[in-house]
């Protein structure tokens, strides 16, 4: 067993025993499930093909303790938040810090009738079970996967009734102000037939130290339901952050999904949607943007399993320094999902010799009425377009922060939620200076 | 009418053109693979020290390797000690200096296979490389060349007259332990092409080998190596069929390619061995390692494949574009019919300033046919203003079919423009109607549409194979709409 191993073991024995619902059998073997999952595979390394242009090394190294915050530790104040929160106005709020729900930072009164927004530690053994419907897919995803559902304590739980609507965005904000710390968070959505619900996970960190927030995504999506997701990273200069998310999907849903990895040490997701019956549709965008040493990685895989669903993927990366970034999208097509409609695209921009991005646009497809495509590019600033500005009287720097912030911001006009759209809009102009 | 049914019932049956054996009496080791063999091949060969000493190195690197299982091919596993590792025709020990020497069986083998040997050869205008198994036979056009200065042999006769060259190149593009495939072929290799081009020499004509497994249960080793030296353009084509057999063949070859300062290499495939019959029994297994280097400043690589036969295909045709302003090409249409399965791709790795590529891929899967592309692209930190565009669509007939697509682009220098598209689509049923409705069959609408998608490809082709290439899609494709 390696060290890192070693550690995240004699940290789940002793925590073992501080962890929610401990007297349920079911939760008791889903951490042990979750853990066996972990120690069986390890931390991958680069001979892995999903983890070939990854490497963990620097994280193992790491000993974390995976104890959530003590509940007596400083908090910060919703007012010195405020400025850095993707929606400052946001009607309903969830608010984490270094792993633990702050109910004075939160606002979740007076949700609209049929949705529900819980901490997972205000859940009852009882209500928690309802967890592992949209969870049991994505504990396997990844080994961190397993590790989180070893340890997982804290997050949110959004269920919507049938035909409920959550048009106010509401806003999911995890701060980290210390480092030290693995935190395993989890998001769960449940949304029955017709629902509808607008959301933003916002990860925020205020340290400059090391930590370590492993996050899992559930979502499953009944006949109908519609959910606009927005996650966005703004995570700390030695921070690691990895997430995995899967979704399933069943007739006529519509899952919009948009991730972008501003900042942070190592970023690492992988996503997953399963579109199960005729009429789901997925939108699956993202914009990663690495600066100095970082790192972000973004694997995506898009099931089509039935016929008549469509999907669109589209990702932009803008490189500088001697930050690396990582796409691998899959789009899977199922032998009998016939009129399958499936675009994805990647592009990037290098602005430095330094940086590097490894891409691979993978189709894999078995049935043959279908209209599959994809497309990668590389490339830099065109002269051309530098030129003119110049030429206009703009300074270089003030040219290139233009072509770049136009670049990036291509990406928001497919945001279908207004306010969403607005509150990313306002936040990345204020971020396009690399 | 019983004998208009027995006909049309023959014309059906009749699956592969081109299988049929010829019964030669062969000079072959027995079975297995060992160092032993290793010798034998290379004393049979009377080859020199050094070789011998490399086959070694390349079998015991073998030895620690294991057969690679990355690629989405399924095939039992292959028993390495129940192949025939060497097996040349009897007649050849005498040494034929002249086509007449030559044993009239192995020349009527080529004439049903229309190879333009004899004077057809000369009408052709194609200098002949013929490997009949493992060994030459004969080479025609030799004077011709020689006088440019110009070396097309075998590869054995390259090993005893030009060992200085060979012992330069050969394993330079693709070393002894490159892959598992690559270092069997290193140790046992039997024979194959040699060509060097002098300096500031144009090859007056087109170089054209056949390969023709023969003999039963004896994988063929193929060795290839061309050289073209300063100035100087080649074009070189290969091309194959194989007589129809039931168990499984493995073929296991290796091309390896040297572009010096603005030479040109342009080298064409068109691979129709045995795919089995439909139910997927039998079939070449093709696992080839294919490799060019752009050493030079402003040379040039260029490949064109054209895929139909095999029953498992695992070849990526790669360029490594080490010279300034080097330029590499990957042309391809790979066709899986029934049950065979292709997976193919190329490489093109970017060292030098200023390179570029160019990847077109086609894929046609029909039956239960499975397809992959499989591609790199990497542009290394001191590649400034590199460029490579890739394309790849594949084109799916019937609903069993698969395809996939898998390209990796390694980017590390800022200044590089890669662009990589794909799609994935069937025909179009207002396409088959319009055809149709013009008057045109089913089949003949398909092969048309088919031919359509793949023009890009074909248009690279010399212009013989590009007629022969097509053809070869409209038989590879019957049975298979409907």
């Amino acid at each position: 067993m390696s060290t890192a191993i070693a550690h995240y073991q004699s940290e789940f024995e002793r925590l073992g025993s501080l962890l929610p619902w401990q007297d349920s059998p079911q939760w008791q073997e889903w951490r042990r499930s979750g853990w066996a999952h972990f120690a069986s595979l390890g931390f991958p390394t680069t001979r892995h093909e999903e983890w070939k242009y990854t490497s963990l090394a620097a994280l193992e190294k790491l000993a974390l303790s995976c104890a959530p915050a003590a509940p007596e530790a400083p908090q910060p104040t919703w007012d010195s938040l405020k400025a850095r929160a993707v929606l400052p106005q946001a009607r309903y709020r969830a608010v984490f810090v270094d792993g633990r729900f702050s109910p004075q930072l939160s606002q979740l009164d007076g949700l609209p009738a049929g949705i529900a927004v819980r901490p997972l530690s205000a859940l009852s053994v009882r209500d928690s079970l309802g967890l592992q419907v949209p969870l049991q897919a994505v504990r396997a995803r990844t080994p961190f996967a397993g590790l989180n559902a070893a340890f997982m304590a804290e997050g949110a739980w959004i269920t919507a009734a049938a035909e409920a609507s959550l048009d106010d965005p509401l806003l999911i904000l995890y701060v980290t102000t210390r480092g030290g710390q693995a935190q395993h968070v989890v998001n769960a959505y449940h949304l029955a037939a017709g629902s509808r619900v607008a959301v933003a996970e916002q990860y925020l960190g205020l340290t400059d130290e090391a930590y370590f927030v492993n996050q899992v995504a559930g979502v499953r999506l009944e006949t109908g339901a519609q959910l606009s997701h927005v996650k966005l990273q703004q995570e700390g200069g030695r921070a690691y952050h990895i997430g995995a998310l899967q979704a399933s999907q069943q007739g006529g849903s519509r899952f919009e999904s948009h991730s972008f990895a501003l900042s942070g040490a190592f970023g690492r997701n992988d996503m997953e949607t399963a579109l199960l019956e005729p009429g789901a549709s997925v939108v699956m965008n993202g914009l990663y943007r690495v600066a100095s040493r970082e790192f972000q990685d973004f694997h995506t895989c898009i099931r089509h399993e039935s016929p008549d669903c469509t999907s669109d993927e589209y990702f932009k990366g803008v490189l500088d320094g001697s930050g690396r970034a990582v796409f691998n999208g899959k789009i899977v097509v199922a032998q009998d999902a016939q009129h399958t409609a499936s675009r994805q695209s990647n592009h990037n921009l290098l602005l430095s010799d330094q940086a590097e991005v490894d891409t691979k646009p993978q189709l894999e497809i078995f049935a043959d009425d279908v209209k599959c495509s994809h497309g990668a590019t590389v490339g830099q600033l065109d002269e051309a377009q530098l030129f003119y500005l110049r030429s206009r009287g703009l300074d270089p720097d003030h040219a290139r922060t233009l072509l770049i912030e136009a670049f990036a911001l291509d990406l928001l006009s497919s945001i279908g939620h207004a306010e969403l759209r607005a509150a990313m809009d306002h936040l990345m102009r204020g971020h396009a200076h690399v | 009418m019983s004998d208009s049914a027995s006909t049309l019932e023959a014309i059906i049956s009749q699956e592969y053109q081109h299988g049929f054996e010829t019964s030669v009496e062969a000079d072959t080791l027995p079975r297995g693979l060992s160092e032993e063999t290793v010798r034998m091949i290379s004393a049979k060969k009377n080859e020199p020290e050094f070789l011998l000493e490399w086959r070694l190195a390349a079998f015991r690197r073998w030895l620690d390797m294991k057969p690679p299982e990355w690629a989405s091919v399924h095939h039992p596993p292959i028993d390495y000690q129940d192949i025939i590792y060497y097996s040349a025709p009897k007649s050849q020990k005498d040494g034929p200096k002249s086509l007449e020497e030559v044993d009239p069986e192995l020349l009527k083998t080529y004439e049903k296979l229309g190879i333009p040997l004899h004077e057809r050869a000369i009408l052709a205008g194609v200098a002949v490389d013929a490997v009949f198994d493992s060994v030459s036979v004969a080479t025609t056009f030799k004077d011709k060349l020689a006088e440019k200065g110009i070396i097309f042999c075998s590869f054995s006769e390259a090993v005893q007259e030009h060992p200085e060259l060979v012992r330069q190149y050969l394993g330079s593009v693709v070393p002894v332990q490159d892959n598992f495939y690559a270092a069997l072929n290193s140790a046992v290799f039997s024979d194959g092409s040699f060509v060097y081009i002098p300096p500031g020499v144009r090859c007056p004509m087109e170089l054209s080998t056949y390969f023709r497994i023969n003999a039963k249960n004896t994988g063929q080793f193929e060795r290839t190596l061309i050289i073209a030296d300063r100035d100087s353009y080649v074009s070189y084509l290969e091309g194959c069929t194989a007589p129809m057999r039931d168990e499984n063949q493995l073929h296991a070859a290796v091309v390896e390619l040297v572009a010096l300062e603005n030479a040109q290499i342009k080298y064409s495939t068109v691979q129709n061995w045995y795919p089995g019959d439909k139910e997927g029994r039998g079939g070449i297994y093709n696992f080839v390692t294919k490799r060019g280097d752009c050493r030079g400043a402003h040379s040039k690589i260029s490949w064109t494949q054209v895929e139909t036969g095999s029953a498992i295909t695992w070849k990526y045709p790669s360029v490594i574009l080490r010279g300034d302003h080097s330029v590499g090409e990957f042309y391809s249409v790979a066709l899986t019919n029934h049950r065979q399965q292709a997976d193919t791709g190329t490489k093109m790795i970017h060292m030098g300033k200023n390179t570029r590529s160019t990847i077109i891929s086609k894929g046609i899967s029909a039956g239960y046919g499975h397809q992959a592309y499989r591609g790199l692209v990497r542009i290394a930190r001191a590649a400034q203003n590199a460029r490579n565009y890739t394309q790849c669509d594949s084109l799916l007939l019937g609903d069993r079919c698969a395809a996939h697509t898998f390209p990796y682009i390694e980017v590390k220098n800022a200044s590089a423009k890669v662009e990589h598209e794909a799609s994935t689509s069937r025909i179009g049923e207002d396409q088959l109607f319009f055809c149709r409705q013009r008057g045109l069959t089913m089949e003949d609408a398909v092969s048309m549409i088919v031919n359509g998608f793949c023009k890009e490809v074909f248009k690279e082709l010399p212009m013989e194979f590009a007629v022969e290439a097509q053809k070869l899609l409209g038989v590879s494709l019957e049975g298979s709409v409907g």
